[in-house]
């Protein structure tokens, strides 16, 4: 059955909403401790979730968010997973910079130097085998986006895309996904719907 | 039809495909020794330029290099996109905090200023980067949405990942030895590659070949370790395979990863024996390079179009004697082949795995 | 050796990121790469890096890890031997 309007979700360090609804703000500033309460919120059992960088455990969390509004089935090699950001990794890459300055380099820590490491973190959840690209661009391209998703669906290559940007960078932290499958890429209206979304 | 061609190559083997080709076909490398960050720690073996050209200025060389092999009166800007392919771009702007220049996005505004496509856009999907690159332009293309695209693809050796890579106690100690029984790790190495992909062959003052699409597949198994069962490569070759309306058999060579770490390179083969294709011709470029990460993918290609228009499948350098847990058909001197169809796959950090298949025009 | 075995663990469970364990979930000879506790391959890595930094102690490859890294017993008899901080 499909949703007549996409399934989305949207975090920031002040407040998380699905599907336009906010779930709950804070007054609290700290991006991690935000994300671990969220995590709790969701009462998550993923152990992993804690060793994870600021820009995976944002991606993480708003899959899952997305999950509570949207059956996302689980071994699945048919659900595509799209990010975008400017920043990169770079949260991860200063981290791992003055480390390796101070002569004591982390595995733990360069690992999350790849910006596509929190599609892998997503994958390994929910076992996705299917497609995925992290993009990097400087604001959200929206046309490109719209002609991304039609390379997937006119060629076959997922029945429903989880697309959006994941931003942790300098304290902030921002997270936009939405649940497109294919019956909403024919609508046109749900395509409006998900421009202003964005 | 969609067309690749125009390719060129910027190694430290040579500023051109023909001079990278020519290397290559001579069993030459330039992975030597360098010294460590820390004096205490043993030498790193890395393929290196040893010049002053600034990361983002090689890579313009490299696309004026490629447009020579294009008509340009028959190149419509505005219905070409820009993708370029990179893991860390001029990271070692960091050590500067220079923030702004360190950013991927910045190199590609900076390639838009001088080559006027209508959108630019980066791909960062680790040591996959350039196949993603090159799927994404074959899609476009595919569904109309652009004719042509360039698609430009470059990574540093620097300290940043040598230091990372030494953490994961995945650098050799000595040169590379992709697929061999006493592989010990991996040579990083740094490039640049440029190429259009077209739906117009006119574009195109040599002859292209022709791009199939591919696929890209999670292995979700674990961020850094491969998946035993080659999960990723697997699907990702195999849906590959189906976007090209082929099947494994018709496949006469692989252009593959091997970066010569034990797990890699053992993953890989798995996933070769479960696709049926341990007797298809097979190599890793990697001891002639070195690992180019972001600009692997599209350096390993247009290696691979030197190698089908020239029927030669080249030795994988460093490789004397098999290791890996399943058989696959590698080998340490040039063979003479008919080659007309190609797959070129690789495997990075997240668990990621791309294919896409390339065939001879005739 | 009872109170390195219990700095130890406060080690590991901050080093490796552990937040959801408490130094109770460590008994002493419970198998740290087991389904009970679960550590990976990169954890692995950053035990080895904790070994060097915290106490001196360098294994001869990583694939000494595998005995060395086998339980909190194992890691503080080996520390107890080799350390040099």
């Amino acid at each position: 059955m499909t949703n007549a309007t996409p399934t989305y979700c949207h975090i920031t360090n002040q407040h998380y909403t699905v599907n336009g609804k906010i779930v709950e703000n804070t007054t609290a500033v700290d991006a991690q401790e935000w994300l671990k309460t969220i995590y709790t919120n969701l009462s998550l059992d993923y152990p992993k979730f804690y060793k994870m960088d600021g820009l995976s455990k944002t991606g993480f969390i708003a899959v899952e968010l997305l999950k509570t509004a949207i059956n996302l089935p689980s071994d699945s090699d048919d659900i595509a997973v799209v990010f975008v950001n400017k920043y990169a990794s770079l949260e991860a890459d200063l981290a791992h910079q003055e480390l390796i300055e101070k002569g004591t380099p982390s595995p733990a820590i360069f690992v999350y130097t790849l910006p596509n490491i929190v599609l892998g973190e997503i994958a390994i959840r929910n076992k996705w085998y299917g497609e995925q690209q992290f993009f990097i661009k400087n604001e959200w391209p929206e046309e490109l986006m719209h002609k991304y998703i039609l390379t997937i669906f006119e060629l076959n290559k997922a029945s429903q895309i989880i697309i959006g940007s994941v931003e942790y960078f300098d304290t902030r932290m921002d997270a936009k996904l939405v649940v497109i499958t294919k019956e909403h890429y024919r609508n046109s209206d749900v395509l409006n719907e998900i421009k202003t979304i964005f | 039809m969609i067309y690749l061609g125009a390719g060129n190559i910027i190694s430290p083997l040579g500023s051109t495909t023909s001079e990278n080709w020519s290397s290559m076909l001579r069993y030459e490398s330039e992975i030597k020794a360098y010294d460590s960050q820390r004096s205490e720690d043993p030498k790193l073996f890395l393929s290196r330029f040893n010049d002053a050209i600034e990361f983002n200025h090689r890579i313009k060389q490299c696309i004026d290099q490629s447009l020579l092999g294009i008509e340009k009166e028959k190149l419509d800007w505005a219905r070409t996109i820009l993708i370029f392919s990179s893991t860390k771009a001029d990271v070692e702007q960091l050590e500067d905090r220079n923030i702004e220049k360190a950013l991927l996005d910045s190199t590609n505004q900076f390639i838009l200023k001088h080559f006027p496509a209508a959108q630019g856009i980066t791909v960062s999907n680790a040591c996959i980067s350039g196949i993603t690159a090159l799927i994404l332009a074959h899609d476009l293309i595919a569904t109309k949405q652009y004719d042509n695209a360039l698609v430009v693809a470059a990574d540093n050796c620097s300290t940043f990942v040598s230091e990372g890579f030494k953490s994961f106690y995945a650098i050799a100690p000595s040169f590379c030895k992709p697929y061999d029984v006493n592989r010990e790790g991996i040579n990083l190495g740094e490039g640049v590659a440029s190429a259009f992909v077209s739906s117009n062959l006119s574009l195109f003052k040599v002859q292209p070949v022709l791009l199939h699409g591919g696929a890209s597949a999670n292995d979700a198994n674990h961020i850094s370790g491969p998946s035993r069962t080659g999960e990723g490569l697997f699907r990702a070759t195999a849906r590959a395979l189906k976007q090209a309306n082929k099947k494994a058999s018709d496949i006469d060579y692989i252009s593959a990863h091997g970066t010569a770490t034990r797990y890699n390179d053992d993953m890989e083969s798995v996933a070769i024996e479960r696709l049926g294709m341990q007797k298809t011709p097979l190599n890793s470029l990697k001891g002639y390079i070195g690992h180019t990460l972001g600009a692997a993918g599209l350096i390993e290609t247009l290696i691979a179009v030197e190698q089908m228009k020239n029927d030669t499948v080249l030795a994988t350098k460093g490789f004397e004697e098999a290791g890996t847990v399943q058989e696959i058909n590698v080998f340490s001197t040039h063979q003479h082949k008919k080659i007309n169809s190609v797959l070129k796959n690789g495997s990075g950090f997240g668990g990621c795995n791309a294919a896409i298949i390339l065939e001879k025009l005739t | 050796m009872e109170a390195l075995k219990e700095t130890l663990k406060q080690q590991i469970i901050e080093h490796l990121n552990l937040e959801d364990l408490t130094v109770a979930d460590f008994p002493d000879n419970e198998p740290l790469f087991g389904d009970n506790i679960g550590l990976d391959s990169i954890d692995s890595l950053e035990l080895i890096v904790l070994l060097e930094n915290e106490y001196g102690a360098k294994l001869s490859s990583p694939e000494e890890g595998k005995q060395v890294f086998h339980s909190v017993n194992s890691l503080a008899e080996f520390i107890a031997a080799n350390r040099t901080k």
